[in-house]
């Protein structure tokens, strides 16, 4: 399926849960002539206009370009990295708390350094160390912002 | 009347030039930058946390102190918006259109460069138009009732949308899901909850940063992750010369000075803001431009025009809050709360009252920009060397610095799930190639948009009438069905001039 065609209907499929939901919305006017509900029924109606104007033009294209075949994929396409990456960033939010800013944001840095930026054992620990110690003592100690301190004493 | 404002200025000038003051100033420009670059922590945050500091000065010190603080936050963000693609604020999210692919080509300095004396020029400017007219254009702005603001609010939306992106459809997607994400929260009018799912932390809405982070940081993050795969991220090293070119500087020069004159005028009316200033500035660059095709390529009208409008909307931000007390932004808000702590009550007779604070606040902010221009100029080599970093060191910093200034928003880890949620939509909206723009826009004027549109028709008693009913929301009407039609058909009639003849 064309990626045109696919966003019109994941479009679509938004605008009608969310006018679903607007739909299971309390009615309460209380001397508002509009209520609640009509607000978020015009942007689901946009949305599904949007996602009309969309399927439209796709069905357009289409027709005009049957003959070229399908379109070549992205080849910068990588959403396993792009996920795995994404996983790294949420496991480390979750140890966030427990083992506090500084601490974590070691982890993290040593985990994603030692991958990305490889074989620069000493300058990767020391900016693993150093860049969340120097972010911490900005936050916390300059502009008076709590951070979880976790398990380390400061 | 002009000699009186000379000899206000002029007294003005010798209170905000006494050493005191031009000292906290400093502070407050220098404190302001840092705090803008860093992502999460805006002008109002900053303003918020440095309050406290401010106890025990002297009132006119300490809201000269602030006042520096607002308009240096409001450039800062503009730095990490051109090196890194994460505007601190919605008022700097126009300036990464084209000043982070500005960047990217190598040509940082540049828009940095472009950006600091934009905003000198522009603030300058401001500060005038502040001095000199800033009663009647108070007058102008209380012409503004709930259906003028919903109007030029869908103004703003339409312009936005027509001109970011090359797919209309696609730019629509980009509005109503931001209006979507903006109704979640507390529906002001009623008092219930919408679209909340039970989550106590959506209450009170999406925090507008944590998707700017979101969509601009981490998605930027995760892209690069891609070309590293790829084996296409290298660093984006100065090409040339760092500072801007004689072609550059040239093509700087109108949009600023447009660009500042739409930002304060949109600064004074409430409500209205930064976002909407430099989206409106943007607008009129792309729409008078003879290569519009150039604009979100790395052009310096992109970056100049934006900046403008930003640092004048801030002086024009300063037009309802000393003559009427009414706050337009979240940042004046705060700076009202600071004047009713030192014993000030902005409005039509502050002019009167106190002369001394009201003169000496708007002479330090020709020196507070002047300030900014001196401190950032020299600085734009060192900032654009930031972009020699290593790649993946700059990825590794940008995601650790965008989760503590989530973090930092509210204390709270259900924020950074947020951003992160965000950073993988706006990753799948580059994918798609829907612009981003539009989103931010909705989410930022959303909620006022909603309020605004339910209040004209509680006014009007359900009559959709009142939305044409003055010539200010006809102008804007019009000018709303021209920016969507307007190139629409301009494209289709230049589409059947190229056309072969059968």
């Amino acid at each position: 399926m064309n990626r045109q065609i696919l966003l019109a209907l994941a479009a679509a499929v938004v605008a009608g849960s969310y006018l679903f939901a607007t739909w299971a919305l309390p009615t309460l006017s209380l001397g508002d002539p509009v209520g609640q509900k009509l607000f978020p029924a015009l942007i689901g109606a946009l949305m599904l206009a949007a996602s009309g104007l969309l399927l439209f033009n796709a069905c357009r294209r289409r027709r005009a370009v049957a003959s070229d075949g399908p379109p070549p994929a992205d080849s910068e396409d990588r959403p396993v990295a792009v996920l795995l990456v994404w996983l790294w960033l949420i496991s480390i939010v979750v140890a966030f708390e427990i083992l506090g800013f500084a601490l974590s944001g070691m982890i993290f840095m040593g985990g994603f350094l030692s991958y990305f930026h490889r074989g620069r054992h000493g300058i990767n620990a020391a900016i693993a160390i150093f860049v969340p110690l120097g972010v911490y003592l900005v936050f916390k100690r300059m502009l008076g912002i709590p951070l979880p301190p976790g398990v380390l004493w400061f | 009347m002009s000699a009186d404002i000379f000899s206000h200025m002029a007294h003005g000038f010798s209170i905000a030039l006494q050493l005191d003051n031009l000292l906290f100033l400093f502070i407050g420009t220098f404190l302001g930058t840092f705090i803008g670059m860093l992502p999460g922590i805006g002008p109002a945050a900053g303003i918020s946390l440095l309050l406290p500091v401010t106890f025990g000065m002297d009132p006119i010190t300490a809201l000269i102190m602030l006042a520096g603080i607002y308009y240096g936050a409001m450039y800062g963000n503009s730095i990490s918006a051109i090196l890194i693609n994460t505007p601190g604020a919605g008022s700097a999210v126009m300036t990464s259109m084209d000043g982070y692919p500005m960047a990217q080509k190598g040509r940082a300095g540049a828009a940095l460069a472009i950006s600091a004396i934009a905003s000198f020029v522009a603030g300058t400017m401001g500060i005038i138009l502040l001095s000199v007219v800033a009663l009647p254009l108070s007058n102008f702005a209380l012409r503004f009732g709930p259906p003028e603001y919903f109007m030029l609010m869908v103004f703003g939306m339409s312009a936005v949308t027509m001109l970011t992106g090359n797919s209309v459809g696609k730019g629509m997607i980009s509005l109503a899901f931001g209006l979507m994400v903006a109704s979640v929260g507390i529906d002001l009018q009623s008092a219930q909850p919408r679209f909340t799912f039970g989550v106590a932390e959506l209450l009170d809405g999406v925090n507008l940063v944590v998707v700017i982070i979101g969509v601009f940081a981490v998605a930027e993050v995760f892209r690069n992750v891609e070309l590293w795969f790829k084996g296409d991220l290298k660093p984006s090293p100065i090409s040339g010369r760092l500072w801007m070119t004689k072609d550059e500087r040239r093509r700087s020069v109108f949009p600023v000075l447009r660009g500042g004159l739409v930002g304060f005028v949109v600064g004074v009316l409430p409500g209205a803001g930064g976002a909407i200033a430099t989206i409106l500035a943007y607008a009129l660059e792309k729409r008078v431009s003879k290569t519009p095709e150039k604009f979100g390529t790395g052009t310096p009208e992109g970056v100049a025009a934006p900046e403008a409008a930003n640092n004048a909307s801030t002086c024009g931000a300063f037009v309802p809050l000393l003559t009427l007390g009414v706050p337009g932004s979240g940042t004046t808000a705060v700076l009202l709360g600071a004047f009713i702590l030192y014993g000030v009550q902005p409005g039509p007779q502050l002019f009167a009252t106190h002369p001394d604070l009201v003169w000496g606040l708007i002479d330090s902010m020709y020196l507070g920009n002047l300030m900014l221009l001196m401190l950032n100029l020299p600085l734009v080599g060192l900032f654009a060397r930031l972009l020699y970093t290593p790649p993946a060191v700059l990825m590794a910093v940008i995601l650790l610095v965008a989760t503590v200034g989530t973090y930092s928003l509210n204390n709270n880890v259900f924020d950074v799930y947020l951003m992160l949620g965000f950073g993988l939509l706006g990753y799948g909206f580059r994918k798609f190639d829907i612009p981003i723009p539009p989103m931010i826009l909705a989410l930022v004027l959303g909620g006022p948009m909603e309020q605004s549109f339910r209040q004209s028709l509680v006014l009007s008693q359900g009559s959709w009438d009142v939305f044409v009913a003055s010539g200010i929301t006809i102008a804007l009407l019009t000018m709303s069905i021209l920016s969507v039609f307007g190139p629409i058909v301009q494209s289709r009639l230049a589409a059947r001039r190229s056309a072969p003849a059968p």
